[in-house]
């Protein structure tokens, strides 16, 4: 068991999403940053998919019920366990009553906080992700709060007892074209795509866009040089996925992310592709993002980078643990 | 037969474990060959007790439990983990060693104020090797 003693902001339970609801019209939800989720769940021997603590916002304080092996990915953070500072995507041991302080996101956007077992919210429709709209999921579909208790699942049989930690993914997956100020997202065209001209576009590709405050799970709202089609376009409301990149009349892009609804009615014209939705995750309001033009198959070959990252965590975690 | 550094690291740790001080291996492309030595064993890095009413002071060695690259700081870190002159508890992080995608870390065995980074960063060390000496 975990006791919430202080949350500053939005900060929820959330898994790798739910999946094949889609049809019902229920979004996905699900982690923002699904390669740190992953890999600080491989750190304590769980599923991938076993369900975390999305730290958005520092400080936040909770306390350990029970010795809980537990670890921190994602963003770098100022964190004590006690009074000893953690280093990031790493994975330590809480004994019980110890105190977890994360007192200040110092690099990226979002903290993970996976436990050995998982947090052991009951699933709903097959995911224990916090849906904010419907308000299921999760802890009670809400955003956690001080006071709040999150039960912790049995531990994987095969525990891992040393302390270690494993590279975050900005050096395995690291890209030519990243730069220290912007974060670069690859994007496939979409459908509306060809209803911009080449002046569009070409804004499109070069403005480095602002992440605006209006940012969270269910979209970011970027600002720049409005991008315009040749003329308004009027679509009835149709099926969109996270990541898509919305045109809304004033010219300035939306990327639907975790949260977004399921269909919306502006143009689209790309969408970020999936092996980078965790980079949009880890972009800070007020940062920059630009967008590098990729066909489909660079984006499954993409997929299968980040796959092949989380195969090396998993095969040479196993390999350690094993001594 | 293609073996890494962490392979080899594997192998060295299970021989050390195991009581097994030398393994050879053949193969088309090459030959490997590991030996042991015992005075390389970790178990000197528990202190000794010190004799009832001794005072002196005793250097303490923390070393790598693995083989692999030495880190001094963590690569999103600038500040090092361990500083001459810093005191250190029992188990605090002196140091990382990289296997792969891997960071293992190198810890205090004893409290008390760093001496001096034995290890240069950046390179390989292996299993055993002194990577900071301590003060008690």
């Amino acid at each position: 068991m975990i006791e919430l003693l202080a949350v500053s902001g939005p900060t929820t339970v959330q898994d790798l999403g739910r999946l094949g609801q889609y049809r019902f019209g229920v979004g996905t939800a699900g982690a923002m940053d699904d390669v740190a989720l992953r890999a600080g769940n491989l750190l304590n021997g769980n599923s991938e998919d076993a369900a975390g603590i999305e730290i958005a916002i520092a400080p936040l304080r909770l306390r350990f019920l029970a010795e809980t092996q537990f670890a921190l990915t994602g963003g770098d953070a100022e964190a004590l366990l006690g009074d000893r500072p953690l280093l990031p995507w790493w994975r330590v041991t809480a004994r019980t009553g110890d105190v977890l302080t994360v007192r200040r996101i110092t690099r990226g956007a979002l903290v993970y906080l996976t436990v050995a077992g998982g947090i052991d919210v009951p699933p709903v429709l097959g995911s224990r992700s916090t849906q904010l709209r419907g308000e299921f999921g999760g802890l009670e579909g809400r955003v956690l709060r001080a006071g709040d208790r999150l039960p912790v699942g049995a531990p994987p049989a095969r525990a891992i007892l040393l302390d270690f930690g494993i590279e975050p993914p900005e050096f395995a997956l690291a890209r030519p074209l990243d730069r220290a100020e912007a974060t670069v997202l690859r994007v496939v065209a979409a459908g509306e795509y060809h209803a911009f001209d080449m002046a569009a576009r070409s804004l499109f590709w070069s403005t480095a866009w602002k992440v605006t405050p209006q940012s969270n799970r269910y979209g970011y709202r970027l600002e720049g040089s409005p991008v315009l089609p040749r003329e308004p376009i009027e679509k009835r409301s149709h099926g969109i996925v996270p990541g898509v990149i919305q045109i809304p009349p004033s010219g300035q892009p939306i990327i639907q992310v975790r949260d977004a609804q399921t269909s919306g009615g502006y143009p689209k014209i790309g969408t970020v592709i999936e092996a980078d939705l965790w980079r949009l995750g880890q972009a800070r309001l007020g940062s920059s993002l630009r967008f590098a033009e990729a066909s489909y198959d660079e984006a499954l070959a993409a997929r299968d980078a980040v796959e092949a990252y989380m195969g090396r965590l998993a095969a040479t975690i196993a390999r350690y643990r094993e001594y | 037969m293609a073996f890494t550094v962490a392979d080899i690291d594997a192998l060295a740790v299970a021989m050390e474990r195991r009581g097994i001080g030398r393994v050879e291996i053949d193969g088309a492309d090459g030959a490997l060959t590991l030996v042991v030595e015992p005075a390389a064993a970790p178990k000197a890095d528990l202190p000794k007790p010190l004799p009832a009413g001794a005072a002196q002071e005793t250097a303490i060695l923390a070393r790598a439990s693995i083989a692999g690259r030495f880190l001094s700081a963590h690569p999103w870190r600038s500040e090092p983990l361990a500083t001459v002159g810093q005191a250190v508890a029992k188990s605090d992080i002196v140091g990382l060693v990289q296997v792969g995608p891997l960071y293992v870390p190198v810890t205090a065995p004893a409290d008390g104020i760093v001496e001096a980074v034995l290890a240069e960063p950046g390179t390989l060390i292996g299993y055993g090797t002194p990577v900071a000496r301590l003060r008690s």
